[in-house]
């Protein structure tokens, strides 16, 4: 315990100490807080010695003696220099002990040496490293992953302490070889440039997305995200999302080996698939588990009538249905019986057999797919010995049904025997839903819930007697309902042994037996079902959502409590600040609070975010997601920005009115001057090969030419050519807040002025008949760039748009890397032959949102946005009003794309004359 | 001789019965405008079977077909016809249009909207009760003969803002509308065109029922008719059915590798 007595004494010396050079004020409190500190830090370290001490000797009573003395030197040899780590590495070290013995002196030593460097990333080592290291089995990754964290945290600790939370989270979602190659990839990139190394570490940048990617076996979610979407797209017609199953609330709970869930709407599917060796077939898993739970779309699970099941006895109601009649039909059906857990879990496993039988009929194809599935998923079923209960009694019928394996003799497995005969029924064509629903009550009861089996059929029947059976109505040999006149579905079972000797061990060829290790890829399907069909869920978002329109109220009344107007803006700003909502669910809330605010017409006109006036529909809201050019790490982060583009509110047009007043004889004179650009319509191509006319001269010379025996050339014809001025142009303000300031004392503001060169370049655009479009960015973060559309290229210059040119006013930061971008990208789907893409600004790119976008970061991306621009056909020029602008737009824009106005009320006569130079 | 005036009809008739299945009442239609002489505007999806309708109209009414496939540069001395000058001497030769008109032929302007509105103007005087074409170059004017049809077609699709008939183009036609035919009849159709059971039809159909549920999702239009025949006829010939679709569905539909991927999966499922 000498450490802590120390840490009691030097402090308090040191800082009486430098006492005597401070105010007294600053002095004063200075030395209240360094009491706190050296009150609590002895017992701060008294409590971790404690504890280090009580881990310790819990460990000595379950360790080998001799592995027991490794572990106590390395708690030991970390407890000189911190014990909280001490007591941290004395906690998770023991696991690790027992399994990997080996191992502990390189984690104690590992944290020996990061105490030297920083006390937070030592704790925080202590934690992860000895977890991730008993995850890890073969000896050889497990020391590449220590050695690599080690001098990771050693050499650079910023870098550590960012990357620790990760590591485990990345265990989990590769092989731990994989992890060990992307650790040490990032200790390469670290010492030539350790921003690079962050960015790629916490997978920010694409390198680090690609590298990782690569590195990890299996196939993983977002690489074939968008096909399946397709593919799902393609099956049912309407829109399907396909998500991660990662995004689902951990509060779910969801069986670890799930590859797909759904709720009727969104299909989860697991991150990542490393179930074979290939990634072909881990396509195939993907889509065969996608297929079953679009099949439950398409063939109707979620159109059951949960409160008209055929034949399911009264007696097993419980509670009221209304209440719950609103949700998911599945959870509403299963909420009718006491155990509802249990209910749901029949139901699947009856409902399963039914779609599965669907798909095959439906899908010839599939049903080959879903055989080579088949294979896999019979090979990690669960051993039935290990069961018990409704598990083993699921298991034993799943194996009937899916792979016609024989229950057991004996009396007891009658009943069971006599349920299969039922369940097959719902292999039939015209077995619905609401059939399997029926057969889960019967076999709910069968299986132990509340309520007496009630009969079964005695011996094997028809599918059409069955199903009538199920249905109540009278047993008769006929085939029942639409007499699709399909025919019982083959079982599975004969063409699966007898296949070319592929060995069924999990994994499939080549893999052998040392599955276990990679993460989820070794647990067995779930008992009773196979490998794709898992849950159905409820609206995941449900809490979600709850939760963050709970957190807007909150925000909302301590807004008002300051009595300041509340906007939504700024709700939402606050709202994006906060880094636990994923960008996913808020981009999603933020679109539903702004159709929410439309529906309610709008709030106060001073935010000039909603106009009350306004049709709500023609705001249309579009969010778009654009990368961001970071040039510290030299690579772009995806998805960086978004972009929220709608409609511009807007007021009456007086301001229009008063430019044009104010402006009368210039407008006049651009009018005129500007329908003088206008081509003269069709024009003639002399000496044309075909034309509609004959040229004269030519033919005239062409006959004198054939006369004097030379060869003519035919070319005697005028052609008329349309000459067109095709020309389509994008005006983008800037509407940052320090457009607000006054060009003069009492006189205009940037912004103002702006508006008014627009009104004035409007005016003359419409007589020279070019397609533009005026635009308007802000915005507060990169979660939320506003772009707001005054005017879009076909819309005409009519009074609604004036309105909004007249509300336009300054917002609030400006980051033009995203607002360029997405600019051009509403250019480049313009078909025209010249695009062309104009900034008002008024100073350099910034945004000081909650990620600082400034100078030569800010400056970089603009540059990139710009390149990006000029690749796709977009010409980009810059308009500024900053005198000192000359030395960074040039810098962006290049020496001929921009222009400086010295003098802000210069702008509108010069903006008329700019836009002319460039477009002849 | 290149002189279509001095050809006779025989190229332009259409002697064997093209195979169409009628879908509903378009060749009845077809037929009482024909008689009253009333021009048509036919429209729908690519490869949904217009063009065939026209030649079957035209083979059942026993007139000459003249097919003109409209494009942004078709001027209208390109319809009309002009003088072109050959071995020293300008010779007048017909164009589509006036050939149409005076053999009495069905004149078929396909994708009109391609056309530019000012090129279009002509057809108007023909397009109304007048039934007349002035030649201005021969200082000539013409009377339709009798059995002159004025059919044209567009797909409504597929044109952008900046394409569309003017209202007093469109407003000359009596329209029909043609979408890809029901599934059994579309099955039919690929059978029997494509030369292929009725079992394979119907899987090609089926894959082109998802197919097209993918228009407005990444495609800019669904699968047509006409592809699935030419699937049907690779299939046909002894490519397997993953093969024939790719080449036949996959491949022209789309360039991005996501929506080919799904639809190969898509065709997967049925094969």
């Amino acid at each position: 315990m000498a450490d802590s007595d120390d840490t009691r004494r030097k402090p308090g010396a040191g800082i009486r100490q430098r006492l005597g050079a401070l105010k007294v004020g600053d002095a004063a409190e200075l030395l209240v807080l360094a009491r706190e500190r050296i009150r609590e830090s002895p017992v701060e370290h008294a409590k971790a010695a404690a504890d280090a001490t009580r881990s310790l000797a819990a460990a000595r009573s379950t360790l080998e003696p001799r592995v027991y003395d490794t572990v106590r030197k390395a708690v030991l040899g970390v407890a000189r220099r911190d014990w909280t780590a001490a007591a941290h590495l004395a906690e998770t070290l023991p696991d690790l002990a027992r399994l990997h013995g080996e191992s502990v002196q390189w984690v104690g030593d590992a944290v020996a040496r990061a105490v030297q460097a920083d006390r937070t990333l030592a704790r925080q080592l202590a934690r992860v490293l000895p977890r991730c290291a008993s995850e890890v089995s073969d000896r050889a990754p497990r020391l590449r992953i220590i050695t690599a964290l080690s001098d990771l945290c050693r050499r650079y600790p910023g870098l550590g302490l960012a990357a620790l939370p990760t590591v485990t989270r990345l265990l989990e979602d590769g092989s731990a070889a994989a992890l060990a190659s992307f650790l040490e990839e990032a200790l390469t990139l670290a010492a030539r440039n350790e921003s690079v190394a962050r960015s790629f570490l916490l997978r920010e940048s694409r390198l680090g997305q690609e590298a990782w990617d690569a590195q990890r076996d299996g196939l993983s979610l977002t690489e074939v995200a968008r096909t399946l979407q397709l593919y799902a797209e393609a099956h049912t017609g309407s829109r399907v999302s396909i998500r991660s199953t990662s995004d689902l609330p951990e509060t779910m709970a969801l069986p670890a080996s799930a590859v797909a869930l759904t709720d009727g709407h969104t299909v989860w599917l697991a991150p990542r698939l490393d179930r074979f060796p290939d990634d072909d077939r881990n396509f195939l898993l993907y889509k065969v588990a996608l297929a079953h739970e679009v099949g439950r779309i398409e063939f109707g699970t979620f159109d059951l009538d949960p409160l008209a099941v055929p034949g399911l006895d009264p007696i097993v109601v419980h509670g009221d249905p209304e209440d719950v009649v609103e949700g998911n039909p599945v959870l509403v059906f299963a909420a009718r019986f006491p155990d509802s857990g249990l209910a749901r879990r029949v139901f699947l496993f009856a409902d399963d057999l039914r779609v599965d039988a669907c798909l095959r009929r439906e899908y010839p194809g599939l049903a080959r797919d879903m055989e080579l599935i088949a294979r896999l998923d019979r090979a990690s079923r669960p051993d039935i010995d290990s069961l018990d209960g409704v598990d083993q009694s699921l298991e034993l019928l799943a194996r009937r049904l899916w792979y016609g394996e024989e229950l057991p003799e004996g009396s007891a497995f009658q009943r069971y025997r006599e349920a299969a005969w039922l369940l097959e029924s719902l292999r039939h064509p015209s077995a619905k839903a609401s059939d399997a629903a029926s057969a889960a009550s019967r076999l709910y009861r069968l299986l132990g819930g509340e309520g007496e089996p009630g009969d079964l059929p005695e011996e094997p029947v028809s599918p059409g007697a069955a199903l009538a059976f199920l249905r109540g109505e009278p047993v008769s040999d006929e085939e029942p309902g639409s007499g699709a006149g399909g025919t019982l579905v083959e079982l599975p079972a004969g063409s699966l042994g007898d296949e070319d000797g592929e060995p069924t061990s999990r994994g499939g060829s080549g893999e052998g037996d040392g599955a276990g290790e990679t993460g989820s890829g070794g647990l067995p399907a779930s008992p009773g079902g196979r490998i794709y069909h898992t849950d159905v869920v409820p609206d995941a978002d449900g809490p979600r959502e709850q939760e963050l329109a709970d957190r807007a109220e909150r925000v909302q009344r301590a807004l008002d409590a300051r009595g300041v107007p509340a906007s939504l803006r700024e709700i939402m700003s606050a709202l994006s600040l906060d880094p636990e909502i994923s960008d996913l669910a808020l981009e999603r809330n933020l679109a539903e609070s702004f159709r929410e605010e439309l529906r309610r017409g709008g709030d106060s006109v001073q935010t000039g975010l909603f106009s009350p006036n306004q049709d709500p529909e023609s705001r249309d809201l579009k969010v778009a997601r654009y990368p961001e050019w970071d040039e510290q790490i030299g690579d772009y982060r995806p998805r960086w920005c978004t972009v929220w583009e709608r409609r511009a509110s807007g007021s009456a047009g007086v301001f229009v009115d008063a430019v044009l007043a104010e402006h009368g004889p210039m407008v006049r004179r651009l009018r005129r001057e500007f329908q003088m650009l206008r081509p003269e319509g069709i024009g003639k191509e002399r000496r044309a090969r075909e034309g509609d006319a004959l040229d004269l001269d030519a033919l005239v010379g062409e006959l004198v030419d054939t006369r004097l025996g030379r060869p003519g050339e035919g070319r005697v014809y005028l052609r008329r050519v349309r000459k067109e001025r095709d020309v389509a142009v994008a005006f983008l303000v800037d509407q940052s807040a320090s457009t607000r300031e006054l060009i003069v004392e009492g006189g205009k503001s940037v912004i103002e002025v702006e508006k008014e060169s627009l009104v004035l370049l409007a005016e003359a655009l419409e007589a020279l008949g070019d397609r533009y479009g005026i635009f308007g960015f802000s915005g507060r973060g990169r979660q939320m760039v506003t772009f707001d559309v005054f005017k879009d290229f076909e819309e005409r210059w009519d009074d609604s748009v004036r309105g909004r040119i007249g509300a336009m006013t300054y917002r609030m930061e400006n980051r033009d890397g995203a607002a360029i971008r997405h600019a051009t990208k509403r250019l480049a789907e313009l078909d025209a032959k010249v695009r062309l893409l104009v900034l008002l600004s008024d100073g350099k790119p910034l945004d000081c949102g909650c990620d600082l976008y400034q100078a030569a970061y800010a400056q970089a991306d603009t540059r990139m946005a710009l390149r990006e621009a000029r690749e796709q056909g977009v010409h980009p020029f810059c308009i500024t009003v900053d005198p000192s602008g000359a030395e960074y737009v040039g810098a962006m824009y290049g020496d001929v794309r921009y222009a400086v106005i010295e003098s802000v009320d210069q702008l509108p006569a010069r903006l008329p004359a700019i836009y002319r130079r460039l477009t002849t | 001789m290149t002189d279509p005036n001095l050809q006779g009809i025989s190229p332009w008739t259409v002697p064997d019965e093209p195979y169409y299945v009628s879908t509903g009442e378009e060749v009845a239609l077809f037929e009482q405008a024909a008689a009253q002489k009333i021009p048509v505007l036919l429209k729908g999806p690519t490869g949904c079977g217009k063009t065939r309708f026209v030649s079957y109209m035209a083979h059942r009414l026993g007139r000459p077909l003249v097919t003109v496939a409209c494009h942004e540069d078709l001027t209208a001395s390109d319809l009309v016809g002009r003088f072109l000058f050959v071995d020293g001497e300008t010779r007048w030769v017909d164009g589509p249009l006036t050939a149409a008109v005076r053999m009495g032929a069905i004149c078929y302007l396909d994708e009109v909207v391609e056309a530019r509105n000012d090129t279009l103007v002509v057809i108007h005087p023909l397009s109304d009760d007048r039934r007349i074409l002035p030649v201005e170059k021969r200082n000539e004017l013409l009377h339709a003969a009798d059995g002159f049809q004025l059919v044209i077609s567009y797909n409504p699709a597929y044109q952008s803002v900046m394409k569309d008939l003017k209202q007093s183009t469109r407003q000359r036609f009596v329209g029909i509308s043609f979408d890809y035919p029901e599934r059994d009849i579309e099955t039919q159709v690929v059978a029997s065109e494509g030369g292929v059971d009725e079992d394979l039809a119907s899987r090609l159909v089926r894959v082109a029922h998802r197919v097209r549920k993918l228009r407005n999702h990444g495609l800019e239009e669904g699968v047509s008719t006409r592809l699935l025949i030419y699937a049907a006829r690779l299939v046909g010939a002894g490519l397997s059915p993953e093969v024939a679709c790719r080449a036949a569905i996959v491949e022209p539909l789309s360039d991005d590798p996501d929506l080919q991927r799904s639809m190969t999966e898509v065709v997967r499922d049925f094969f």
